[in-house]
Formats: C-alpha cells, structure tokens, sequence
C-alpha cells in the first residue's frame, strides 16, 4: 500500500480525496443498511471503499488523524500506536472483502465504520459556509 | 417520512427545480449546461436515498442528512457561479482560447466555466468537486477588471487542476513524508521542549506525535501546491504580459 500506488486510480488531490472517501463511506453505509433490510445488495460501494482505502487512503499521513477519529467513534478503545492504527484498519478492510461471509453483527460494526468515516472527513472539510468543499484560493 | 427527512427532501426539491430553471439560461458555452445535469443527477441520488432512509438507523440517516446539507450548500454555490457565467458581463472572448490551454494541459475531457464574479480575488474550484471532476471552475474579480494582471492570474488556478489530474500529491507524498520524518529526527530536542508530554516519545509510532506530522504534512503538501501553480500560472504568461500592456 505504497502511496505511489495511487497514481493507478483516477488523480485526485487531497480535498478530492476526502470529498471521494467521504461519499463513499456513506454510500457503504447505506448499502450495509440496506442488506440488514432486504437481506441482499451488490455491495460496490463497500467494494469501491475499500479499494480506494487500499490504493491511497492507508498509507496518506494527512489522512491518518481521520482514520484514528473513525475507529475511535465506533466504540473501539484508541490506536496505541501507528501499527497498530494500521492494523485495525487492515482488520476493516479484510471485513470490507469478505461482506458476503460477515455476520450481522460483523456487518453492523462496519457500518457503524463507514459512518464513522464520514463523519470525521466530513468534518475534516473546510467550514467555510460560502465554500464548503474547498478554501478559496488566493492568489493575488 | 418524518418531519426532518422532508424537509430535506424539500430542499433537494427546490434546489432541483433551481437547477432546470438555470438550465433555460442563453449559454455560450455547453459546460455549464452538462455541470447542471450532473448536479441534478447527483441531487435525485441523494432524494432518493432519503426517501428509503426511514427503515435506516439513526446514525445512517444522520449522516446521509448532513452530507445532503453539505451538498445544498455547496451545490448552491456552484449554481451561482454557472448562473453568472451566462451575464453578458463576462469575457466570452476569453473562454475558448483559456480551454483550448485547460485542454492541453489538464486533458481533452476538460471542462470550464468562467465567470465574473463580486469577490475581490480571483478562485477556483478546481480539483474538489467530486460531482464535477472534469470541470475547472474559476471566478474572476469584477472589482478588479480593469487590472491586466487578474487573467494572467487564471494560470495558477489552472495549475491546481494540473496538480490533481496528474496526481501530483502522491507523487510528493512521499518526499514530503520523509523530509516532515527527518525535520523530527534532527530537532527532536526542540519538538520535546514545545511538547513537554511528548519526551520520549517514538516518533515513528506514537499517535499524538503522529497526528502533529499529519497537520504539517498537510500545510506542506497545500503550500506545494501553491508554489507549483505559480509557477504554472509564471509559465503560461510570462512573457506575453508586456503585449497584453
């Protein structure tokens, strides 16, 4: 999980990042929810999600304070340490791939995960009420 | 659906029947046009997991309101901007050649929308819109249209669409990493009489240790990118200037 294997996916800056992460995380919640409803989904968010946190996401420092408040906020005790952060996550990510054999309560901790997710990097956006994606660059 | 949910369909509602109005605006340019299609898109997305949303839990249904409030207040902003670009007061002289160059160096799938706008610098929403990642949206200051210098401006806030089509923040990534590593090493000291509860820490593993790198990583990798669309912008005009004078 070099950050140089991010260049295999489409480019995207930090902000797109957060932005990309952040509807996909909630896109995987709401599949995971879904599932608990109806009892079937095809999962490509889950999939995406879990792709994109493969190629790039893990290995981005910016991005680790993110992850860290995510598993905090599912009720998980915190990170002692950046293995063990990484570890944690390389726990999601393999529940992530294996959505098909998870138990329900598996499937609902992941859920609960992916909202967690969203809600650190939707809090990690600026706050700017004009312009909420992105800080105004200036330049002159 | 209770009582918060439509409320939040409603605004998505309205903000839709905003978009289809925009949409009749006269044009000169079909971007802005296809930019509204793919924010209506996006909006009857979300309309549409709202409706289901009843049967979610509450956390779900909770965020999926707060990213909606998010997209309507981003959306609108960018709908202001593509409304404007319609004005007879922008510079539709400038828009084809500025594209032809956003299409050379961005890709040939690059999109623009240029319009005058009331803030006092110029802006750009380059590289973050996830709705609209083919677009580079850029606002010129109409307070400072007598000034030659704010087109030329324009090059920079190409340059951050540059940065995120060619992915530049990976590839600095790690050099950035490394160097934001090797500053703690060297002046380990110093970081350990600013952060006196930090002494001893492990830099590579302890948490708080990592949370302060990821902060300056992240104003490092901003101020790289600063730097390189100056650059860009230094690039495309430099030397042209003294002709447009």
């Amino acid at each position: 999980m070099s950050s140089s294997a991010s260049s295999a996916i489409s480019p995207i800056s930090n902000s797109t990042a957060n932005l990309t992460l952040s509807d996909l995380a909630l896109d995987a919640a709401i599949e995971l929810e879904r599932y608990s409803i109806v009892g079937r989904e095809k999962f490509e968010a889950v999939g995406q999600l879990s792709k994109l946190l493969s190629q790039r996401g893990l290995s981005d420092l910016a991005l680790m304070p993110v992850y860290d408040r995510a598993l905090a906020s599912t009720g998980a005790p915190a990170a002692v340490s950046k293995s063990d952060l990484y570890s944690r996550l390389e726990d999601v990510l393999s529940k992530m791939n294996s959505t098909a054999t998870a138990s329900v309560n598996e499937l609902e901790l992941l859920r609960d995960f992916c909202v967690a997710l969203h809600e650190a990097l939707l809090t990690n956006r600026p706050q700017s009420a004009r312009q909420p994606y992105l800080e105004k660059r200036r330049i002159i | 659906l209770n009582q918060t949910s439509l409320s939040f369909l409603t605004k998505l509602k309205k903000l839709e029947q905003q978009l289809t109005i925009t949409r009749l605006a006269d044009f000169s340019y079909s971007d802005a046009r296809d930019a509204l299609d793919i924010l209506k898109i996006r909006i009857q997305v979300r309309g549409g997991q709202i409706e289901e949303s009843e049967s979610f839990s509450t956390a779900t249904r909770q965020a999926l309101l707060r990213e909606v409030n998010h997209l309507v207040s981003g959306i609108t902003a960018i709908v202001g901007i593509i409304t404007r670009s319609a004005s007879v007061r922008n510079p539709f002289e400038l828009y084809a050649p500025f594209l032809e160059i956003c299409k050379s160096l961005v890709g040939h799938d690059a999109r623009l929308i240029l319009s005058s706008e009331w803030e006092y610098v110029p802006f750009t929403y380059p590289q973050s819109l996830a709705e609209l990642p083919q677009f580079i949206i850029i606002g010129l200051p109409a307070p400072e249209s007598d000034n030659v210098l704010i087109f030329p401006a324009a090059g920079h806030e190409l340059g951050h669409s540059i940065w995120s089509r060619h992915a530049l923040t990976s590839h600095f990534g790690e050099q950035i990493e490394g160097r934001v590593n090797e500053a703690f090493r060297q002046h380990q000291t110093k970081f350990e009489d600013a952060y006196p509860n930090l002494k001893g820490a492990d830099l590579d593993q302890d948490m708080f240790v990592q949370n302060i790198k990821a902060s300056i990583f992240s104003s490092a990798m901003s101020q790289a990118e600063e730097t390189f669309s100056d650059f860009v912008g230094l690039l495309l005009f430099w030397g042209k200037l003294p002709f447009c004078v």
